[in-house]
């Protein structure tokens, strides 16, 4: 995936800073106590990205809400070098949901790349207990906001969901999905910063494992006073749980075979079916 | 005082049991996910979780690695199978009988039946003896895909192969909860299709099966074989005072599940079967004292007496008559 839109994102470089930053998901291992680390890594289309963007001061946040629905403040956690990439990793252990969110600057340009999933630590006792508190996010930091399903656990294709972009939506000059595979998608972003958008179904996805998900990045581009603000969100989107189910089939069948069974049943009767 | 017929109280108890089972989780009751017994988890908000779904879940998950015996997984899925064998060995059967939210589902369409006036179905013992290996293949089926999964790379749509395309309590137990979801056919891909009308059309068959032969679903059910593993070393027993036995059939003709071998047991003591749901329904109709007796290690819970008989099935009618229920 990654590479797939580092292709295409290779054509937007201009100058020494990355045009575009997101983050993607990493591999995820599970310790002996039943937590799990999942690790991320910050990608983007520069040139400098095996140096690790040495130009730039990259912070990272994050959140895990329970399932208590207990919201802690943002933690803070370091990024490291590996092969190259910046990357960073996060314990995990219990069932929670992620909000990551990488904030960095390059001579005019402030990136903010978030992520948002679920994770499921299965350690039998005990709170992740982060390094570092931090509280809330930056003052005035851009940055989309996802309210997340009550419903399902996971993004999904053919949900509708509902992004609030925080920043000055007047001067957002783009909103697009990039996605594995198709050209940049535009959208439009209402005056109110709200952002509706609709993942399409995915047939490779559709065939694959309810586990497996593919990453959509939503990116915004915003000019302001001599800065330009780049914000992208990265989906982590499965196969739609409920969009491919047809009731009304399912109730003919159960009919249908209810009848025939009836049928079946008083046709080879060996014995008068009343009383 | 005029004692609770058991009858009487397994109908409550089957009652309380459904709706703890059904709803219980909406209300902050849940009995845990390893019950040895039909409590279907697709229900939104059960009170707890039939084993079945742990035994599929937990033998793909830790054939993935063996090494996860040894962590929290591990010990989890040991935690559920340690939970699972205390639960069958405190009650065995009664969970069948008893306890099962199915079962009590299959009752319901019993009692149905009757009010209509219609005749049971009647299966020979030839189709009887064909149809027990059945519950044995299905038992079979849900431990070895989970492990073709796991080492041979099939598809992970193949996960919970027995809930999601055989069992009849997943489309048909969360409509007590308000939900349809399970009925639809699922296009998703192939197997999820294939799956979901196996499972639709099997409820569809089973409706009626139900509705014609009672406790129908429990001929082929996989978890009456595995309480039944446990039967030897559990202090529940059932049993049967050979040399009293006055041989009228009665245990034979009133069981539910048409089994013959507490009748036809001359030796044995131990009487409890692989079919048997100890619904007790034989030991309330024999008429000799003491002949079958169920027992809690060396307490009695019930036995039959002809006083018993009299009173279930023999009613005063008119001054000089009575009136036999048949």
């Amino acid at each position: 995936m990654a590479s797939a839109v580092s292709s295409w994102a290779a054509d937007l470089v201009s100058g020494d800073c990355p045009d575009v930053v997101w983050i993607t998901c990493g591999e995820q291992t599970r310790r002996t106590d039943g937590s799990i680390t999942q690790h991320y890594w910050l990608r983007s289309n520069s040139e400098n990205r095996l140096q690790c963007f040495p130009d730039l001061q990259w912070e990272a946040y994050y959140r895990l809400t329970d399932g208590d629905g207990l919201e802690e403040g943002y933690s803070r956690v370091p990024l490291a070098c590996g092969d190259g990439e910046p990357h960073l990793e996060i314990n995990c252990r219990t069932n929670a949901r992620l909000e990551l969110a990488v904030v960095g600057h390059c001579g005019g340009k402030h990136y903010t790349a978030q992520l948002q999933h679920a994770l499921f630590g299965k350690a039998s006792a005990g709170k992740h207990e982060p390094s570092e508190r931090f509280g809330e996010l930056p003052a005035g930091l851009r940055r989309w906001n996802l309210k997340p399903s009550r419903r399902n656990t996971y993004l999904q294709t053919g949900d509708t969901y509902r992004f609030t972009y925080h920043g000055n939506a007047g001067s957002v000059e783009s909103v697009s999905v990039l996605e594995k595979g198709r050209l940049p998608q535009d959208l439009d972003l209402a005056r109110d910063g709200i952002l509706v958008y609709t993942p399409a179904h995915d047939p490779h996805l559709d065939r694959s494992s309810p586990y497996e998900f593919k990453e959509t990045v939503l990116l915004a581009r915003e000019a302001a006073e001599d800065r330009e603000y780049v914000t992208t969100f990265t989906l982590l989107l499965h196969r739609s749980y409920s969009a491919h189910l047809k009731r009304l089939p399912g109730c003919l069948l159960l009919a249908g075979m209810a009848v025939l069974a009836a049928g079946s049943a008083l046709v080879f009767k060996r014995r008068p079916w009343y009383r | 005082m005029v004692p609770l017929m058991v009858f009487k109280l397994r109908l409550i108890v089957q009652h309380l049991f459904f709706v703890l089972l059904t709803y219980g989780g909406r209300f902050g009751f849940h009995m845990g996910f390893a019950l040895p017994c039909f409590s279907c988890p697709f229900v939104m908000g059960c009170g707890g979780s039939c084993y079945l779904l742990s035994l599929q879940g937990n033998w793909w998950g830790l054939q993935m690695a063996l090494a996860n015996w040894s962590t929290v997984m591990g010990l989890q899925a040991l935690y559920y199978l340690g939970l699972f064998v205390l639960l069958t060995l405190a009650l065995n059967k009664f969970w069948c009988g008893w306890i099962c939210p199915f079962g009590t589902l299959q009752d319901w369409f019993t009692y149905l039946r009757r009010r209509l006036g219609i005749r049971e179905a009647h299966l020979s013992w030839a189709t009887r003896d064909r149809l027990k290996p059945v519950k044995y293949i299905l038992l079979a089926y849900m431990i070895v895909v989970p492990l073709l999964i796991a080492h041979a790379g099939l598809h992970y749509d193949f996960h919970l192969p027995f809930c999601r395309s055989i069992c009849p309590a997943k489309p048909l137990m969360p409509l007590f909860a308000g939900s349809t979801r399970h009925l639809a056919l699922d296009f998703t891909n192939t197997v999820t299709l294939v799956f979901s009308i196996l499972s639709v059309a099997i409820a569809g068959g089973m409706l009626v099966g139900m509705f014609f032969k009672e406790r129908f679903f429990c001929i082929f059910c996989p978890m009456l074989v595995l309480i039944h593993l446990l039967r030897k070393i559990s202090p529940v027993r059932f049993e049967k005072e050979v040399g009293a036995c006055l041989g009228c059939g009665n245990c034979r003709r009133n069981c539910p599940m048409d089994i013959r071998d507490v009748h036809e047991q001359k030796t044995d003591k131990a009487v409890l079967s692989e079919d048997c749901m100890l619904c007790m329904t034989c030991t309330e109709s024999c008429p000799a004292d003491g002949v079958l007796s169920v027992r809690f290690f060396k307490w009695r819970l019930f036995s039959s007496s002809r006083d018993y008989v009299a009173r279930r099935f023999i009613k005063p009618h008119k001054a000089g008559s009575v009136k036999v229920k048949v």
